[in-house]
């Protein structure tokens, strides 16, 4: 605990700040309520965004300054809190895997080639003695294996597949995803509606792969945001504010995108009703 | 080592308790202000304004050290170090060494867990100012033990050196 205390100590103070900037509740429902974009930004002005988008007319300009946004978190927050070198490492190579794909896999052989990068994701977070991220790895290794299943099941494939498509390192055996790809989908969706992990979560949702990542992301958020909710100070409330900020970025940047591109606010309030709630 | 602890003379083992309270007290508040003031420089590098609310909680943990100081200095006094040669036989001073353990001990505890509490309330005061009072209270109950312990030193080393 002392040793935490000194090791995690000032990044933990600059955590408890700026957990205070975090978008709230209210702040999305005015994004997703801005008639245009420029409202949007209006809305934005006020908050660590603020300024990050002047000029940007195109999904691609939004998503050259949400990286801009990100790149600054890493380098600004991790690069400079003395954070121990795996857990710099650990969000660079996060970072790396969204630069390269933006959302998840959609087919087997995309899906493949990121298994590589999830493995060395776990073995980074295992090797880094600490308990948080071994935690995250864990968490992103069943999100990430439970989002291929749902794809997978989306398409309406059936039959075997093969262990190696899923991610180690999470709590859901391989065995169990396997035995879960062999059955319906309903049935896919009621047993996964039954885990620990998306306990409470309506099965339909489960279902919508568009709604399921965003589900995910508020899955991982509320573990993270319990194991470290009495946690003063050590590696947990940093990793956890990391991964709140993350996904804060990736419902901003929908939002944005999807007033944008003319998205009907019904459909983005349906995929984002999880963070609503 | 043995046959040098038996052949230690009284105003030895006084200067042992002496420099055991000081040290034991001096580390703790070292390790304490270490540990409080890491966070209270992350929030200060975010946001400045709250310097003046943070000050009192990274100095809290430095009484520790100001009591293993005193105890350090009682000693002193009570066996006339600064009168001249003093003369105590080797009980009286293994007496005046136990003296010193309470505050040696505890205040080299309490001393980081003070530190490793503030750090909560930090983040207290981070996330909002109008606590800054409430958030002084929980590293203050740690010092409580603190104070016990300098409290016992001394009327023990009142006692002993009569």
């Amino acid at each position: 605990m002392v040793r935490d205390s000194l090791r995690y100590g000032h990044a933990v103070g600059r955590v408890r700040v700026r957990e205070t900037r975090l978008l709230s509740r209210s702040h999305f429902e005015r994004l997703l309520d801005a008639a245009t974009f420029s409202d949007q930004l209006r809305i934005l002005s006020d908050t660590p965004y603020g300024g990050h988008f002047d000029g940007v007319s195109s999904i691609e300009g939004l998503q050259a300054a949400m990286d801009r946004v990100r790149l600054q978190l890493h380098d600004d927050l991790l690069g400079r809190s003395g954070l121990p070198e795996p857990i710099t490492r650990f969000f660079a190579l996060l970072d790396g895997y969204q630069e390269a794909r933006n959302g998840t896999a959609e087919n087997p052989a995309e899906w493949a080639a990121d298994i590589a990068l999830y493995k060395e994701i776990v073995a980074t977070a295992e090797a880094s003695g600490c308990a948080s991220l071994r935690e995250l790895a864990a968490l992103l290794a069943d999100v990430a294996n439970l989002k291929v299943l749902v794809r997978s099941k989306a398409r309406g494939e059936a039959g075997s597949w093969d262990p190696e498509m899923f991610v180690a390192g999470g709590a859901i055996t391989r065995e169990r995803l396997l035995a879960l790809h062999r059955l319906p989908a309903e049935e896919v969706a009621a047993q996964l509606a039954a885990l620990d992990l998306l306990k409470g979560i309506d099965p339909q949702q489960i279902l919508d792969p568009a709604r399921f990542d965003v589900v995910a992301d508020v899955v991982v958020a509320s573990r993270m945001r319990e194991s470290s909710a009495l946690v003063a100070a050590g590696a947990g409330p940093v990793i956890t504010y990391v991964v709140l900020q993350r996904i804060e970025m990736i419902v901003v940047r929908t939002l944005l995108a999807g007033v944008m591109a003319g998205v009907s606010r019904d459909l983005l309030r349906t995929r984002f009703r999880e963070i609503f709630r | 080592m043995m046959d040098f602890v038996w052949q230690m003379s009284g105003v030895e083992w006084a200067l042992l308790g002496a420099v055991s309270a000081a040290i034991g007290g001096g580390i703790g508040s070292s390790i304490g202000i270490a540990a409080v003031s890491g966070a209270a420089t992350g929030v200060v590098s975010e946001d400045s304004s709250k310097f003046g609310r943070l000050l009192p909680l990274a100095a809290m943990p430095g009484t520790q050290g100001i009591y293993g100081f005193i105890t350090a200095l009682l000693v002193f006094i009570f066996i006339g170090l600064f009168e001249g040669d003093p003369a105590l036989t080797a009980t009286e001073g293994i007496r005046v060494f136990l003296s010193c353990l309470p505050v040696a001990f505890v205040c080299l505890v309490s001393g980081i867990y003070q530190g490793v509490t503030a750090i909560g309330s930090v983040g207290m005061v981070a996330r909002r100012d109008e606590e800054a009072g409430k958030a002084l209270i929980f590293p203050a109950l740690v010092e409580t033990y603190a104070v016990f312990s300098l409290i016992l030193s001394v009327l023990m080393l009142t006692i002993v050196t009569g």
